[in-house]
């Protein structure tokens, strides 16, 4: 009786997910995809769309500006996603202390994302100026640098740099995530490890972050599937440049549906990204398989 | 939260003034000659209401446009929508909105580039009727193709122009010597020279030029100025002729320029703001941008070198007479899926029409696109520079207008930064942008 | 001790480093553009006066804007907490069959890039009317939102002991009671979380609230910050004073949030 009530209630609980899935997902996405698969322009849009199967595919593959637009995007996510984490621990760490004016240090930590990225995108190009930047300004006030650094003008400098503004963004994000599931661990768990004498590095890696593990898998997941996707804060910062240096593989799609109006070519890359993203979800497999049997 | 107080108290006295734009009362004066004569307006007409987009940012001269236009036509009510900043996010909502024809967008602004495309696409109404043949001979002759259709029909008025101007520095000019400002790019080079060595010897930094050379369409708009100076055309009878001397000789000077370090170190990098920000700051002797940059230099709130600036035209390349420069004015269009039609040309026909360019060239400094503006005592008295660049803006020239415009310019601009940054030729880099463009336009 | 000493001070460092942008965001906001872009650069600004934030409050009627986007950051939120919960119960404690399908799809919603649901959403919303209203953006974000909010309380539901459930139906209770009085308490760190998340990624959301909402009257205050700049000039003294003057009120919400998440956490943390 319960069961049989649970169930139902299982598959009720499930309509309004649904409902909004089939609405504003599923229509759009087979519009886009469909889409991908004809040559269809805005500049033609008054002869009808052609059927061309595959072709804006083939295109694509040969296209160099995708591969150089592929290639940045991952070494952007797989770098970015890593400090990310890396530096959100610490910051969960930090937060999970007990201190006085614990509430205030939090605030300050999610301060960053609390900015929209429209604004901190600029607020970096104009702190990453050559001339009157205040970063080249401290750095060569504190003598780290002789010269002034080319931030936007140069590939490699540009790249550290939006990878310097999305981190500084995303880490609060990540922190809280991760801070929460660091709350999950059980304190017996600590206490048995202390007991059995377990410095504070070792209950680290041992105790504490496998019992985390789905939740700072589901949290990686996530910002490598967001990181992937970066537009907003490239496209304010750098622009795409130098030379294409940092279009990332989003940006490179919008240029291509919005500004040369290449909407067939346009929905190509957009599914190509949303492949890409299917794979690295893939790769998340054995923390998201540990999700699936349930 | 004292600065949240005095905020709210600012809105609250402004807000009325701000939020009441669009909801006039209708006022009942008598229009012009376009109203029907005899019976009063408001019996003769249904209340219409036009959504207008426009840009942002525009020290209140579409708003006053719009008030004007309004009393003019009281039945008629405008509702304003700005655009973003951004020209990319501005081209996306038009690009969805039209897609899905709907009547959301009644008049626009459109930026010089998008005419060929959205004409093309079938989203702009026919503005033939709008003006007649000897009405439409006030506009500069240059421009006013870029709003005609592969039919020759007219789809976009032009609304101002924009024409690159030369800033320049009178105490530096005067302090060296030299009479008046470059004629020419071989002169701009060598007074360069001469300032930034001598500056250098006082120990202050200073560069000779600097502009916007990022990559991006500004830096099209730059290139195609440099090319022009130097004699080359974008095409004849639809065949690109970009592939010559001049064209690389016109890109060479650009890239001389870095190399001779006549150009802020910064150059490639910069926007228009960040250009401003060095030759505002006194960090250059000479900068081309858009003559509102004249307002922003001579303001003291501004800019620390205030009162020692002037301007002029951009520098001729193989003589002081061939100085040209890329329109970056905007357009009006009316959308073909406007529910108003005729309301909306009457828009038309007034945000293009003589008082709202000279609303414009006083509001926000934007260079009429009706000749016989820059005669008008108003423009005289209160913009007097505007009325030096008369003759620039008489020979004013159009980019290529092509419906795949975006990619022409996208060419045109990696070219131009390939070879500004020594990454390849001139000759070798025109030659191949020309075969990519003829691709283009072969389609 | 040796320890917490080294600790604090990298903390303090690492504090530094976090706020110079936005302590650099707020001095920017009392400065006029000579002091901006001088060189060399210029620290402190010359006046501490709230002209820029008067001009850019009367350039632009940011209240309503910021109204606006509490609104549909609002909205969002409430819609999202429900909804995720309720599909994230159905997924980790139910029996329902085609899991792994579901959790396909609703992950698939995340992987797309904005530009695939642009045209068609803008189209839909076009034809239901729904345009430049507070309730369509609502929806979109709610949409777009989703999967993570599923995937991450999912994670909480699914550590929470069958015996709790069990024991309370042995008392009589039905499985909606359950579900509203001992299992949103136990994962309310969850939903305290996913409602920031929420809250601050509709509230920072730009390219659909720009597309979707261009009137004046359902303008967020994110698109509106991009209005102060012209074609070809950027009053970054503006801009920032903006910025400033809306992100207080962002912060003090989630300063407010943060607590009730720790706290939440320290009740209802899962024992054995």
């Amino acid at each position: 009786m319960n069961g049989k009530k649970r169930l139902m209630m299982g598959y009720l609980f499930l309509i309004p997910a649904a409902l909004v899935f089939v609405f504003l997902i599923a229509y759009p996405v087979f519009n886009t995809v469909r889409t991908s698969f004809y040559a269809s322009r805005i500049q033609t849009i008054r002869d009808g769309a052609k059927f061309v199967g595959l072709d804006n595919y083939v295109e694509m593959f040969r296209d160099t500006d995708m591969w150089t637009s592929l290639a940045f995007t991952v070494k952007f996510t797989v770098i970015s996603v890593i400090l990310e984490t890396v530096i959100g621990m610490v910051c969960a760490l930090i937060m999970n202390r007990n201190f006085r004016g614990q509430g205030l240090v939090r605030a300050m930590i999610l301060v960053p994302w609390c900015i929209p990225t429209v604004v901190s995108g600029l607020m970096w190009s104009y702190m990453f100026a050559e001339s009157y930047g205040i970063i080249n300004y401290l750095l060569s006030a504190a003598h780290v640098i002789k010269d002034p650094v080319p931030w936007i003008t140069d590939k490699g400098w540009a790249f550290a740099a939006i990878t310097i503004a999305d981190v500084w963004k995303t880490v609060p994000y990540m922190s809280l995530l991760l801070l929460s599931g660091l709350k999950t661990v059980s304190s017996d768990y600590l206490e048995a490890a202390a007991i059995d004498g377990a410095n504070s590095v070792q209950k680290f890696f041992r105790v504490v972050l496998p019992n985390m593990k789905n939740i700072v898998l589901v949290a990686v997941m996530f910002r490598t599937i967001s990181s992937f996707r970066i537009y907003d804060l490239i496209k304010v910062l750098t622009d795409g440049g130098p030379q294409n240096s940092t279009k990332s593989l989003t940006m490179y799609a919008m240029e291509n549906y919005f500004t040369y109006g290449n909407l067939g070519y346009g929905a190509a890359l957009a599914t190509l990204t949303f492949l890409v993203s299917l794979l690295i979800a893939g790769l998340f497999q054995d923390g998201v398989k540990s999700k699936m049997e349930v | 939260m004292a600065l949240c107080a005095a905020a709210a108290i600012c809105l609250a006295g402004c807000s009325g003034q701000q939020e009441g734009a669009a909801d006039t009362n209708k006022k009942t004066e008598n229009a012009d000659e376009n109203s029907s004569a005899g019976d009063s307006q408001e019996q003769q007409h249904e209340p219409v209401t036009l959504h207008y987009y426009h840009n942002p940012a525009d020290g209140g001269a579409n708003e006053s446009m719009i008030e004007m236009f309004m009393e003019e036509y009281p039945w008629i009510t405008v509702e304003r929508v700005e655009y973003p900043s951004d020209t990319t996010q501005k081209k996306t909502v038009l690009s969805t909105v039209f897609q899905s024809q709907d009547d959301s967008i009644d008049v626009m602004q459109l930026d010089c580039t998008w005419p060929a495309e959205f004409t093309q696409a079938g989203w702009l109404a026919d503005l033939s009727d709008v003006y007649t043949e000897e009405e439409m001979a006030d506009f500069i002759s240059g421009i006013v193709d870029t709003g005609r259709g592969s039919d020759g029909n007219l789809y976009a008025l032009p609304v101002y122009i924009n024409t690159g101007a030369l800033l320049y520095r009178k105490d530096l000019l005067e302090k060296y010597g030299f009479s008046g400002p470059a004629k020419t790019y071989d002169e701009l080079i060598a007074q360069s020279k001469t300032v930034m060595e001598g500056e250098a010897k006082e120990g202050k930094r200073i560069a000779g030029y600097t502009s916007a050379w990022k990559e991006y369409e500004g830096l099209t708009c730059q290139a195609l100025g440099f090319m022009w100076s130097y004699g080359a055309e974008f095409e004849k009878d639809g065949i690109c002729t970009l592939n010559s001397p001049e064209a690389a000789k016109g890109l060479q000077t650009m890239r001389d320029m870095v190399e001779q370090g006549i150009t802020d170190p910064g150059i490639r990098g910069y926007k228009w703001t960040d250009s401003q920000a060095i030759f505002n700051n006194g960090g250059a002797l000479y900068m081309v941008d858009w003559p509102s940059a004249y307002n922003s230099a001579v303001n003291p709130e501004n800019s620390t070198v205030s009162d020692v600036v002037g301007m002029t035209v951009v520098p001729g390349g193989t003589s002081a007479e061939a100085s040209y420069s890329a329109n970056g004015g905007w357009y009006l269009g009316v959308s073909a899926f406007s529910s108003h039609p005729e309301e909306a040309k009457l828009l038309a026909r007034f945000a293009t029409g003589y008082e709202a360019n000279i609303n414009y060239a006083l509001k926000h400094s934007n260079l009429p696109a009706r000749i016989s503006c820059y005669d008008d005592e108003r423009i005289k008295t209160e913009q007097p520079q505007m009325a030096e660049m008369k003759e620039a803006a008489a020979t004013c020239k159009s980019r290529p207008a092509s419906p795949y415009y975006s990619e022409i310019s996208a060419e045109i601009f990696g070219t131009a930064a390939q070879i500004i940054d020594g990454n390849v030729d001139a000759q070798t880099g025109v030659s191949q942008m020309t075969e990519r463009i003829q691709d283009i336009l072969d389609r | 001790m040796k320890k917490t000493w080294k600790i604090n001070l990298f903390t303090v460092i690492f504090l530094m480093a976090i706020l110079l942008p936005f302590v650099w965001l707020v001095l920017a906001s009392f400065k006029n553009m000579k002091e901006l872009y001088a060189y060399p650069v210029q620290i402190l600004p010359s006046s501490w006066s709230i002209r820029n934030f008067a001009e850019a409050l009367r350039e632009q009627p940011i209240l309503q804007y910021v109204k606006n986007s509490f609104l549909v950051s609002g909205i969002a939120t409430l819609l999202i907490i429900v909804i995720c919960s309720m599909t994230s119960f159905s997924l980790a404690r139910t029996a329902i069959k085609g899991k792994k399908i579901i959790l396909l799809l609703i992950l698939t919603i995340a992987l797309l890039p904005p530009v695939t649901l642009l045209n068609p959403i803008y189209m839909m919303l076009s034809n239901l009317n729904m345009l430049n209203s507070i309730t369509g953006l609502a929806l979109v974000m709610v949409a777009v939102e989703l999967p993570s909010g599923v995937w991450y309380l999912m994670g909480f539901f699914q550590t929470i002991p069958m015996e709790l459930e069990e024991s309370a139906m042995i008392d009589g209770a039905s499985v909606p009671q359950i579900f509203t009085k001992i299992l949103i308490p136990i994962v309310s760190p969850g939903v305290f979380t996913i409602s920031i998340m929420t809250f601050i990624n509709v509230w920072n959301n730009y390219i659909f609230a720009s597309v979707l909402n261009p009137t004046k009257k359902a303008r967020t205050v994110t698109v509106a910050l991009t209005m102060f700049s012209g074609e070809t000039y950027t009053p970054w003294h503006l801009i920032a004073a903006a910025a400033v003057f809306v992100s207080i009120p962002i912060i003090i919400v989630v300063l407010i949030l943060q607590r009730r998440i720790i706290s939440g956490m320290l009740e209802g943390g899962v024992k054995g």
